[in-house]
């Protein structure tokens, strides 16, 4: 195999892809990483969208140019709508640095690789306020100052990313000793992992290996066409031409009895494709070919295919008819107050999952919910469709998770429509007392985002939840399956009991100092229990207000937000 | 016997007492109950407890302003004896009762050739009013002229603070004085709403805090930041209260306990009355003592 002195755009799209693929195989992987023993916005799935994202960019492209400039550029932006979590928008911000430096280029010698790479980790640390060491952070930087600094004459691109391998494990392997939660929990960084299964799929690639073979699973994302849009029927008469074929796409389960599906080669059906269509998108995933083209003649498609195997999806859309995409669809859909609303001057956007805190925080004004939270942050491009659906000149933003908030940053700062303000809410009971305190009398879009920034200043949130795993935490034997409960990332009590784990966690709240007490109820509690406990608090804090909320969150048994 | 008379409309807010006591000539506001007229008589026919409890229970109830007819009646009673008049009116941030009066002035002047008639659009409400006519009596009582009166109130009537909440503000938006435009109303989840009034005299509603308790502290906090000489404020202070007197005494102990100086050595607390009372429903407390000018 020749050792190659540059990266081209074809060679970073195949390593790309490559990379993504590599990561999605050890998502599981990487979200056991996990210091916190409750399920949460799991990194590699978070990092894993995130690629996807980018994947999806260069598959989706139109252009044909396939210059390093482009390429990179065309993932940058992919990532940057697709990022998720904290780790995804840190990954988003990497390539987005090296995009930079790429631009222009038809490809890149080692030097410019590794400019590229030192570019991409400035700006992944300035996309975080705080950056903490011990994380991805540090093994994007250790790796590429360790990788540029071994750069000679003789240097390849194979020995680059060699060597930017190697060192990312390293790294990865030190981050218990800079970060204390890591050690305590026994655990390497979670994102700093994943980094290092994206660099292990990109060295895959260049040693000539065949990309990361997908299971099944992995089908879920592509076998999720969007549901059938409303289709106009007027827009194609009688007397119309077909101007723009049909968009075709399918699934094609390769049979033992027509080919070998094991050594099929899906170029047999790209070179095809070719001849009788363009925005060709095929690729196999063990026994499937995905096959995506737009076409005069889709019956030919379908015969040709049909030579290797079965179907298991089939559609075929006119593209001269208009299909109205309703919004928002997919992932993170939303609930708009209706949907396209006339233009306001004041929008609130904010993040829950568990229909009574929705239903809550719509009363308190929001006009649209994000579904997400814990276990499933929204992407940068999820908001992007809540602004567009909000439609404000000045749009309030409430994450309401600590693992959402640089999603929502990300999309505020790619939106241009709106003036978004970002209100920094890191629980669910920060959004509620924020929201409880909106008012648009204020009138002045800055008043309001200090008022609502204020408004979570007093506010205490207790979780309460099962753990997941055992551990041992802040001097705290944890159990799998026992009740914990603890505020912020401070774990303060675990046992067997429901009641008991809350009432611990009451204690650890000062409610002797509280004016206000509000509960949400997850979907996990039921009417007697809810009694049980309300009636505790009652005699134990009389001088407390008390608010049951219905909340039906998952993950969450109680949330409990003092005010 | 002062050569002037100072007036107002029931708006004010104080007890009827409290007013012959002081001197200060009124006349009634209307309202109506599901259709049916009253007087807002300074619940000398209908007792706080059965207002509010028939507003909750559903009654409908609709306010109407004196008229200029009514006004010019009223004001020549006091001319025709030779005497001048400063009448103090309800905030025109509220209510349109100003230009009523007003335009009964301009009418009569022509008429009592000599005699002054001075209207003052109070840009206040309630007992904020009452304070604001109680300091006037005081001043009439030193010797003060109806003219230097007049220009007094101009440049004090915004020194005047008004600091109220509620547990519900279903009514005030009802009733128009506060406009729906945030998510929830209060009412809910213990959210009270505090406001105050403007420098044009209307409602604003300026924060929303949750509970009670709480709402309690941060209004007394508002005086402390805006009273005159703050914890060593000497004047009167006065809370009006809609059929939640617990609620009020909450307020008016705070206070006691914070403000050492205060004229009289207590809060006095009145009822909230119906025209008042009409818009705000029960639940409402409100606060007022004099302080820095307001400026928005």
């Amino acid at each position: 195999m020749a050792f190659r002195r540059f990266l081209d755009g074809k060679l970073f799209a195949k390593m790309f892809k490559g990379g993504a693929a590599k990561l999605h195989s050890k998502a599981d992987t990487v979200n056991k990483l996990n210091v916190f023993p409750v399920p949460d916005g799991d990194t590699g799935d978070n990092m894993s969208m995130t690629m996807e994202g980018g994947v999806a960019a260069v598959d989706k492209s139109k252009t044909a140019d396939e210059s390093l400039g482009t390429v990179s550029e065309q993932v940058a932006h992919g990532m940057l709508l697709g990022a998720r979590g904290n780790s995804g928008v840190i990954l988003s911000q990497l390539f987005a640095g090296m995009a930079k430096v790429f631009n222009g280029c038809e490809k890149a010698d080692v030097n410019t690789v590794g400019k590229a790479l030192k570019v991409g980790v400035k700006q992944a640390y300035s996309a975080v306020v705080t950056p903490t060491e011990g994380t991805i952070l540090t093994v994007a930087r250790e790796a590429v100052d360790y990788a540029v600094s071994r750069i000679t004459p003789d240097s390849t691109i194979e020995s680059f990313f060699d060597d930017l391998s190697e060192e990312m494990n390293n790294s990865l392997q030190r981050t218990p000793e800079l970060l204390a939660a890591l050690r305590e929990a026994g655990v390497i960084d979670s994102g700093g992992a994943g980094l290092v299964y994206i660099m292990e799929g990109f060295n895959q690639i260049l040693s000539g290996a065949k990309p990361e073979e997908l299971d099944d699973s992995t089908l879920e994302h592509a076998k999720a066409v969007p549901a059938a849009a409303p289709v106009d029927f007027s827009s194609f008469t009688e007397d119309s031409t077909l101007e723009f074929g049909y968009c075709t796409e399918l699934l094609l389960r390769l049979q033992r009895s027509k080919t070998d599906p094991d050594n099929f080669d899906v170029k047999t059906i790209i070179n095809y494709l070719k001849k009788i269509g363009d925005s060709i998108v095929c690729f196999k995933t063990g026994s499937i070919v995905k096959i995506h083209v737009h076409t005069f003649t889709p019956d030919r498609v379908l015969k040709f295919c049909r030579t290797y195997g079965e179907f298991l999806t089939v559609k075929i859309e006119n593209m001269s008819v208009s299909h109205n995409e309703t919004v928002p669809a997919e992932i993170g859909e939303g609930t708009p107050e209706e949907p396209i609303a006339p233009r306001r001057k004041y929008g609130v956007v904010t993040v829950a999952s568990g229909d009574g805190i929705r239903d809550l925080f719509k009363d308190l004004g929001a006009h649209y919910v994000v579904n997400g939270g814990q276990t499933m942050n929204p992407s940068a491009e999820d908001f992007l469709k809540a602004f567009d659906a909000v439609n404000a000149d000045f749009v309030f933003v409430l994450p309401n998770n600590s693992n959402i908030i640089l999603a929502a940053r990300q999309a505020a700062g790619i939106y241009d429509k709106s003036e978004i303000f970002v209100i920094e809410s890191r629980t669910l009971g920060d959004g509620y007392a924020a929201l409880s305190a909106l008012d648009y009398n204020l009138d002045d879009p800055a008043s309001i985002a200090d008022s609502l920034n204020e408004a979570m200043d007093s506010v205490v949130t207790g979780m309460l939840t099962t753990a997941v795993r055992d551990t041992n935490l802040n001097g705290i034997e944890i159990h799998t399956g026992d009740y914990i409960g603890f505020i912020g990332k401070e774990m303060l009590a675990s046992d067997p009991d429901r009641f008991e784990v809350a009432k611990s966690l009451l204690d650890h709240m000062n409610m002797n100092e509280k004016f206000a007490l509000t509960v949400f109820g997850g979907k996990d509690t039921d009417e007697e229990s809810n009694q049980a406990l309300e009636a505790y608090i009652h005699e134990a804090y009389p001088d407390v207000e008390v608010y049951m909320v219905n909340g039906g969150q998952d993950v969450y048994d109680y949330i409990f937000v003092a005010e | 016997m002062s050569e002037y008379v100072i007036s107002t409309c029931t708006t004010c807010d104080l007890t009827k007492d409290h007013l012959d006591s002081r001197q200060i000539k009124y006349i009634y506001f209307h309202y109506t109950k599901d259709g049916v007229n009253f007087d807002d008589d300074l619940y000398q026919t209908v007792s706080p407890a059965d207002f509010y409890n028939s507003m909750v229970e559903g009654a409908e109830m609709k306010t109407s302003q004196v008229n200029t007819v009514e006004f010019m009646d009223f004001f020549t009673q006091f001319l025709t004896h030779g005497k001048d008049v400063i009448h103090v009116s309800l905030s025109s941030g509220i209510s349109g009762v100003y230009s009523a009066a007003k335009t009964a002035a301009t009418e009569l002047q022509p008429l009592f050739p000599d005699r002054k008639i001075y209207v003052v659009d109070s840009l206040a409400a309630s007992s904020g009013m009452g304070l604001l006519l109680d300091k006037m009596a005081d001043l009439r009582d030193e010797g003060m002229s109806v003219e230097d009166l007049y220009s007094w109130v101009e440049n004090n009537k915004l020194r005047l603070h008004h600091w109220f909440f509620t547990s519900d503000l279903t009514f005030f938006v009802k009733g128009g004085r506060v406009s729906k435009v945030s998510g929830a109303l209060g009412g809910m989840l213990g959210i009270c709403p505090l406001l105050n009034v403007s420098n044009t005299g209307k409602l604003i509603p300026r924060a929303k805090i949750r509970p009670k308790k709480k709402v309690i502290i941060e209004t007394v906090k508002r005086m402390e930041e805006h009273a005159d000489n703050g914890l060593d404020y000497s004047g009167k202070v006065f809370i009006s209260q809609s059929n939640c007197i617990e609620d009020a005494k909450a307020v008016s102990d705070l206070i006691e306990s914070k403000f050492k100086h205060i004229n009289g050595g207590k809060v006095e607390i009145f009822n909230i009355g119906t025209v008042i009372g009409s818009h705000t429903g029960p639940g409402t407390v409100a606060l007022f003592f004099w302080g820095d000018k307001r400026v928005d």
